[in-house]
């Protein structure tokens, strides 16, 4: 019951988030969010919101050890980031599940590795490292992504 | 959290735990398929320990079945990142045990860095780091 209850409510945000970019006005001077132009989706979207609904299907003891179900508060958290910080053409992250709830999303792409956890609800901020140069950062999150201009970085072609 | 405890855990030992295929993750640069710091990120990280395997004559690659994989580490990474390793064998595995403490992301990373894939996802990247 769990399981569905979550599998909705992930639906529900997602639908509900997806709705919101869809319909928003375009505010070029709103610094919170990323750049998106009018009516389009993000390229992120798609795959994001299949994934989110297979990790909220997830049950107890998903691993095959002693995993807990992730969080609702931690996939609306993720969501939340990505709508807020994510332009238009960042790839899709890949979204892990952690085994007590949290949920991580991360991207191995353009020379970098970046990844940022969620747990309770909170973001627990930036990990990133650029493969070429050996640096390596950990920060809160959108000020990481901002300063180290990861949004552009990461939507490089390979 | 347990303690070390019963005969120690010698620092040759190596420590299996199964892959959920929610951790492996692409390299879109390389192309191929690394594992995920997730896949240990619990302060009581549930492994079959490879002593006992040993004694009881069991494959390690029989603790997991499709679609997961298999990572082995050496016990002596695992101390060296803080972590105690501590025997909790259990009616159905007596090969359990579990690699213990906080694990914040530069011990992830090491613990990632660090493990070999006995059963690999198709196309594994050369290493995880």
């Amino acid at each position: 019951m769990e399981v569905r209850e979550l599998a909705s409510e992930t639906q529900k945000i997602v639908i509900d988030t997806s709705k919101r970019l869809c319909n928003r006005p375009i505010e070029p001077s709103n610094a919170t969010d990323a750049p998106r132009a009018r009516g389009k989706r993000p390229a992120w979207l798609g795959p994001v919101v299949a994934r989110l609904q297979e990790i909220a299907q997830y049950g107890p003891g998903w691993d095959s050890y002693n995993a807990v179900p992730v969080g609702r508060e931690n996939i609306r958290a993720a969501f939340a980031f990505m709508r807020r910080v994510l332009g238009d053409g960042v790839p899709a992250p890949s979204l892990v599940a952690l085994p007590r709830g949290g949920l991580q999303i991360e991207w191995h792409r353009a020379g970098l590795d970046a990844e940022i956890e969620f747990s309770n609800g909170l973001d627990l901020g930036l990990y990133f490292r650029d493969r070429t140069s050996g640096f390596e950062w950990e920060g809160p999150s959108e000020a990481g992504f901002q300063e180290f201009r990861l949004g552009d970085r990461l939507s490089r072609p390979l | 959290m347990s303690t070390e405890d019963g005969p120690r855990v010698a620092d040759t030992t190596l420590l299996y735990r199964r892959v959920h295929p929610n951790f492996v993750v692409p390299d879109e640069d390389r192309g191929c398929q690394r594992l995920s710091g997730g896949a240990f990120n619990d302060e009581e990280m549930s492994v079959h320990l490879g002593d006992v395997l040993t004694r009881i004559g069991k494959d390690p690659k029989t603790v997991v079945a499709h679609p997961y994989c298999l990572v082995s580490l050496i016990a002596r990474v695992a101390r060296d990142n803080g972590q105690t390793i501590v025997r909790s064998p259990t009616d159905e595995d007596e090969s359990h045990g579990a690699v213990n403490g906080r694990k914040p992301k530069s011990v992830l990373n090491a613990l990632k860095a660090a493990a070999s894939w006995e059963v690999a996802p198709p196309q594994p990247c050369p290493d995880n780091g």
